[in-house]
């Protein structure tokens, strides 16, 4: 998904696990005595970054109140460890925050610290995963306006709520692209189309419908 | 709704026609009787016979450009849900009257903006929910024998649907 918009400065890849680990982590990388991705250092880097006291403009504020209302907390850098601070509650480190609060509350933090902004790319690896089906129009409302603001985005799902979230909810500033990837023979295939509802070779689509039909069978034929 | 040759009506904003001139009987007259006797029935737009089954078609089209009231068409309101359902129980009160007892099918021929065939899958089951089927099981007779929605490309390429086909009206026809 997403649609060039030029003078890209910064590439941010979004894993949520890596954070709750990360203390001394990039010096164990630096040093050689794991090996991860980089874009595990990367990312540990720029969430690093902590500007949570300092004040927010309009634009980021729209989105960390969305975002916060997701979480309940905003994020704390303390001590090279992530912390989320609930409301009225003792902050809580990231170990201890389910897995898919945790991957909401990066967001939060790459936009609070200025990471992602105009000219910025964000690659995110199924964002539905471990995250509540009922956040999902929230999460879509954020992309798209954060696709609005200038920030390029790339997507891969599985999720049938999410791809249609995004269908539907596309304003006209926004442009989407739904690329289906899939194996004919032996090359893997690509398939774009600008709504998701019209790509032909649809696999979540398609497994979607083979569960309705089921249930339909079962409602009229008992 | 205008009709034009015998079998042949005009839907719903005067866009599209529907053909059924193949069907050995057909109308579009359900609405026009219960109107005019002062009942409360509710009517499905048309009817289509063919020698295996009578075929109760409703139609929507939220897509064209003069479709009324497209942003208020909510296809999924349980509003809707239930008037479609509705339609098709007191329609059958006008097959009976037709003395009609063939095997009923209702299909809901349905447009609305973004809507996907996983979308007009979701809808038949919502609907069916609520159409006679459950009701139906270990009884001798049947209401209903089958309900699908469908858009307009997907009747048009239908098994059997397609000898009915819904097509854009042309200028001479419209007028």
């Amino acid at each position: 998904m997403g649609e060039a918009v030029g003078g890209f400065d910064q590439h941010v890849h979004s894993g949520q696990g890596d954070l709750a680990n990360s203390k001394n982590l990039v010096n164990a990388i630096n040093v050689g005595n794991v090996d991860f991705d980089d874009t595990y250092k990367d990312i540990i880097s720029v969430a690093s970054v902590d500007i949570s006291r300092g004040p927010n403009n309009v634009q980021k504020n729209k989105y960390l109140q969305i975002l916060q209302g997701i979480t309940d907390g905003k994020v704390k850098y303390e001590n090279e460890e992530f912390y989320l601070l609930p409301d009225n509650q003792v902050k809580l480190k990231f170990q201890l925050v389910a897995e898919g609060m945790r991957k909401i509350a990066l967001l939060w933090q790459l936009i609070k610290n200025g990471t992602l902004e105009q000219g910025t790319v964000l690659f995110w690896d199924e964002p539905e995963a471990n995250i509540n089906p009922k956040h999902i129009p929230a999460l879509v409302e954020i992309l798209l306006n954060l696709q609005a603001d200038g920030v390029q985005i790339f997507i891969a799902t599985h999720d049938y709520v999410l791809a249609k979230y995004l269908e539907i909810r596309t304003k006209d500033a926004c442009t989407i692209h739904f690329h289906s990837l899939y194996k004919k023979e032996d090359p893997v295939e690509i398939e774009s189309n600008s709504n998701f509802k019209d790509l032909a070779n649809n696999s979540i689509a398609e497994a979607f419908n083979k569960l309705l039909d089921e249930v339909f069978e079962q409602t009229t034929k008992g | 709704m205008i009709k034009l040759a015998e079998g042949i009506y005009i839907v719903e904003n005067g866009v599209y026609q529907l053909d059924c001139s193949a069907a050995l009987w057909s109308t579009d007259q359900i609405h026009n009787l219960f109107h005019a006797a002062g009942t409360f029935l509710c009517d499905t737009d048309f009817v289509a016979e063919t020698a295996g089954f009578l075929l109760l078609i409703e139609y929507k089209n939220a897509n064209i450009p003069n479709a009324a009231n497209p942003d208020g068409f909510k296809p999924f309101s349980s509003q809707k849900i239930d008037n479609i359902a509705r339609k098709f129980y007191d329609s059958l009160h006008y097959l009976a009257l037709e003395a009609k007892n063939k095997l009923v099918r209702h299909v809901y021929i349905v447009d609305f903006p973004k809507a996907s065939m996983t979308d007009r899958k979701m809808l038949r089951n919502t609907i069916a929910d609520k159409l006679p089927f459950k009701m139906q099981r270990g009884k001798q007779g049947k209401l209903i024998d089958d309900f699908e929605v469908l858009s307009i490309s997907e009747w048009n390429g239908h098994s059997e649907y397609s000898a009915f086909p819904l097509t854009p009206v042309s200028q001479g026809e419209a007028s």
